[in-house]
């Protein structure tokens, strides 16, 4: 895992880890706008994905509120952030329910993208992916809400098993035992075979 | 690509997002939060010394036209308004602070469309952040309305924010924006003043109390 750290402003420089800048806003409130500055434009772009451009900027400036009143309980063991950002966002796109599930049925809906430069880097198999996306939607729209947060920071967060389970508060265990149950579901959505391997698995 | 890669085909196309708005929320809730061990002082200082500031608040409350002039002095409502020669004015505010409404026929009188709010701030656990707030975002212009500002040094006591503003450059139509945190009768935040693109009187969201 790659630490971030950055510079802190003013005299007597040094570097600093999230976890670093959480503890110092204790006391100095003003530093946590680092963290801000560190992770907004991420945080900002997963919460686009999920709620859409109209609401973005605003459930950013929620999830970064919410966390800088809950900085007192951050684990400071913790040196990166960004889990724990992530779980205050998925809570806070929890709150915007509706609009969420509306912005997911336009984008279930959409056409695939067909941006010349974006579609000719594609790889065969996300061009394939593509094509299953009304299927796709379909098994995200059905999935429980934990089971669907949990997907969507592995699919469009990117983050690792270990960085979900911070940040849904869960163990890992259980993120791998429900990340199965969802490929078995996705499995048996797509009629039993997963096309993007060239061996079909059935069941 | 496994069942879950597929997943990412679903993920629409980044785009972009203006976070500034976010950040002076943060910034906001940042300066309230700094302010407050600070106003914990002030109100101390404020019951000792700011009784007479205090009794005198009546009387100008209803009289927005007996501005001082000139002279910067405060009413008892501690805030001023003050025209320049130049055209300029200056809007003066102290922690005693009080009438946001007659500050705001003040400005009218001053031929300034004005909005002036007062919102409280709340305390939640050990955090203080706004009872609610006014998404400006695509509610207002920039215009280069203030000329200069000054802030209380960041350990006095009792201090006083002022900007001077130039109402020439407020566009046609538009209207000067004032908002002011308060939390049992202290300041503890306040906004830079914002030009709104109308003369629509803001509106204050209320804070999402689950979070």
């Amino acid at each position: 895992m790659v630490t971030r750290v950055s510079r802190a402003s003013g005299p007597g420089e040094r570097l600093l880890s999230d976890a670093g800048i959480v503890g110092l806003s204790l006391r100095d409130p003003a530093s946590f706008a680092a963290l801000f500055d560190r992770h907004a434009a991420e945080i900002a772009q997963y919460v686009r994905a999920r709620v859409g451009p109209d609401l973005a900027e605003d459930v950013t400036a929620e999830t970064f509120l919410a966390a800088f009143r809950q900085r007192g309980r951050y684990d400071t063991s913790r040196a990166d952030a960004r889990p724990w950002l992530y779980g205050i966002a998925v809570r806070v796109v929890g709150t915007h329910r509706r609009a969420e599930a509306r912005y997911r049925k336009l984008m279930a809906s959409a056409l695939p993208e067909r941006d010349t430069q974006d579609f000719a880097g594609r790889s065969a198999e996300r061009v394939m992916a593509q094509q299953l996306r009304p299927a796709l939607a379909a098994v995200l729209g059905g999935l429980r809400r934990q089971d669907r947060e949990l997907l969507l920071l592995v699919a469009w967060a990117g983050l690792s098993y270990d960085e979900c389970a911070q940040a849904l508060g869960i163990t890992v265990s259980a993120v791998k035992s429900r990340l199965n149950r969802i490929r078995v579901r996705t499995r048996n959505a797509l009629g039993g075979v997963n096309p993007m391997n060239e061996e079909e698995t059935h069941g | 690509m496994d069942e879950i890669g597929m997943f990412t085909a679903l993920r629409p196309r980044p785009g972009p997002v203006d976070i500034c708005g976010a950040r002076d929320q943060l910034a906001i809730t940042i300066t309230g939060a700094a302010d407050r061990r600070r106003v914990s002082r002030k109100a101390r200082f404020a019951m000792a010394g700011g009784l007479a500031a205090a009794a005198a608040a009546a009387a100008a409350i209803v009289v927005p036209a007996a501005l001082p002039s000139g002279g910067g002095a405060f009413t008892g409502t501690a805030w001023a308004v003050t025209s320049q020669s130049n055209g300029t004015v200056t809007i003066s505010l102290n922690q005693e602070f009080s009438d946001p409404a007659g500050l705001e026929r003040a400005l009218r009188a001053d031929g300034i469309t004005a909005y002036v709010r007062s919102f409280p701030w709340v305390t939640s656990g050990h955090a203080m952040h706004p009872a609610c707030y006014y998404n400006l975002q695509n509610d207002t212009v920039h215009a280069h309305v203030v000329v200069s500002e000054h802030f209380p040094p960041p350990h006095s006591s009792l201090g006083e924010w002022s900007w001077t503003i130039r109402p020439s450059a407020l566009p046609k139509g538009s209207a000067l924006f004032l908002f002011i945190g308060t939390d049992k009768g202290n300041i503890v935040s306040i906004g830079e003043p914002a030009v709104l693109r109308n003369s629509r009187a803001p509106v204050c969201v209320p804070a999402n109390p689950h979070l």
